[in-house]
């Protein structure tokens, strides 16, 4: 007999499905041969324990903090679809308006500011020295802020829109 | 255990807005979320906190369940996938958890119950899906129909996990053994 169909007779023992037939004819293998009767040991070990499981019993307070806590998913989102949309658009808008300024070059040629003209002393007057002009490069600064509304956007796509677009259609699926 | 129709009822309730009617459901099937729960995470009090969680997430989806199916089953398949999303998200912190409480049990089980002990220490051996398939079917409380759908599986693959299972099991049954064998 072969090995897969020797296990499947055996399941099919432990299970009581065998017929008469197929029966005698396991127990004649199983008197003759002691690796078959090792296997049945086995799989009867794994069928008995398993069989044995119960069902786990929870904390006694379980319905009540169940009841208890009914609504405090809900308030963890604060963003309706409707306005986390709205919000989605308006980073969206911001962004291209970024992208369209930058891409006039408006930054190009702005890497200082200039500093305050500081007026001239009397002589009289003590001398004030004049602050150096601060170089800042613009076009940085605006690609690090489309870059926080990218991210603005996206994190508000998936919080308002998308999880709760799938978590209701995995509750509605089910 | 209550009926469909009685099921039915409480639904019509809550979503009429008498949600203590919700509490006649959680206590029905706690101890089924509960246990479909504990077989994924392996953690007591992670389980509780999924179970609940997916309690909660049935509440408010109960809108959009649409009864062609036992209300049981939609919330089994809702339980088993927020245990996996939640072993998703602790997989670091479960897998030591686990680690500890199983060699704590492995000790009193040994004692206890020598065929239960060697019988887990071969379900290590068993991939995740295996492992759970095969838990879930050998519980009295569960149909194959109601284990197929909870884990999202058509009836014949799961037919084959378990039977898979239970073969793999007894091969590691007969390498643990021998092994056991020899050290005696």
């Amino acid at each position: 007999m072969e090995k897969a169909s020797q296990d499947e007779l055996l399941l099919s023992y432990l299970e009581g499905t065998l017929d008469e037939l197929r029966l005698q004819a396991l127990k004649t293998a199983l008197e003759s041969s002691p690796i078959l009767r090792q296997r049945l040991a086995h799989l009867r070990m794994v069928h008995e324990v398993l069989s044995r499981q119960q069902l786990e019993i929870p904390a006694t307070n379980f319905v009540a903090r169940v009841m208890s806590n009914l609504h405090k998913r809900q308030s963890s989102i604060s963003l309706s679809p409707r306005n986390g949309l709205m919000l989605v658009l308006g980073t969206t808008i911001a962004i291209g308006m970024l992208l369209m300024v930058m891409q006039a070059g408006l930054f190009n040629n702005m890497n200082m500011i200039d500093a305050v003209p500081v007026p001239q002393p009397g002589p009289s007057q003590k001398y004030i020295p004049s602050i150096p002009p601060i170089s800042i490069n613009f076009k940085l600064v605006v690609n690090i802020l489309m870059g926080l509304n990218l991210a603005l956007a996206l994190v508000v796509l998936d919080r308002t829109i998308l999880k709760p677009y799938f978590q209701k259609r995995a509750g509605a699926g089910l | 255990m209550i009926s469909r129709e009685e099921e039915n009822e409480l639904i019509d309730q809550i979503l009429g807005g008498r949600e203590e009617a919700y509490a006649r459901l959680v206590e029905q099937y706690q101890r089924f979320a509960f246990t479909i729960a504990m077989r994924v995470l392996s953690d007591r009090n992670e389980a509780e906190e999924a179970a609940q969680d997916a309690f909660i997430k049935a509440f408010h989806y109960l809108k959009g369940f649409n009864r062609t199916a036992r209300f049981s089953t939609w919330l089994y398949r809702i339980v088993f996938n927020t245990a996996v999303s939640y072993k998703r998200k602790h997989r670091v912190i479960l897998s030591e958890i686990h680690t500890h409480d199983h060699a704590s049990d492995d000790d009193t089980t040994m004692e206890k119950d020598d065929k239960r002990a060697f019988v887990s220490q071969a379900m290590e051996h068993l991939n995740e899906a295996d492992r759970l398939a095969i838990q879930l079917f050998y519980l009295k409380e569960f149909s194959l129909e109601e284990v197929a759908e909870t884990m999202g599986q058509n009836m014949n693959t799961l037919k084959v996990r378990i039977h898979r299972a239970r073969l793999r099991l007894a091969d590691e049954l007969k390498k643990i053994l021998k092994e056991e064998a020899l050290t005696l």
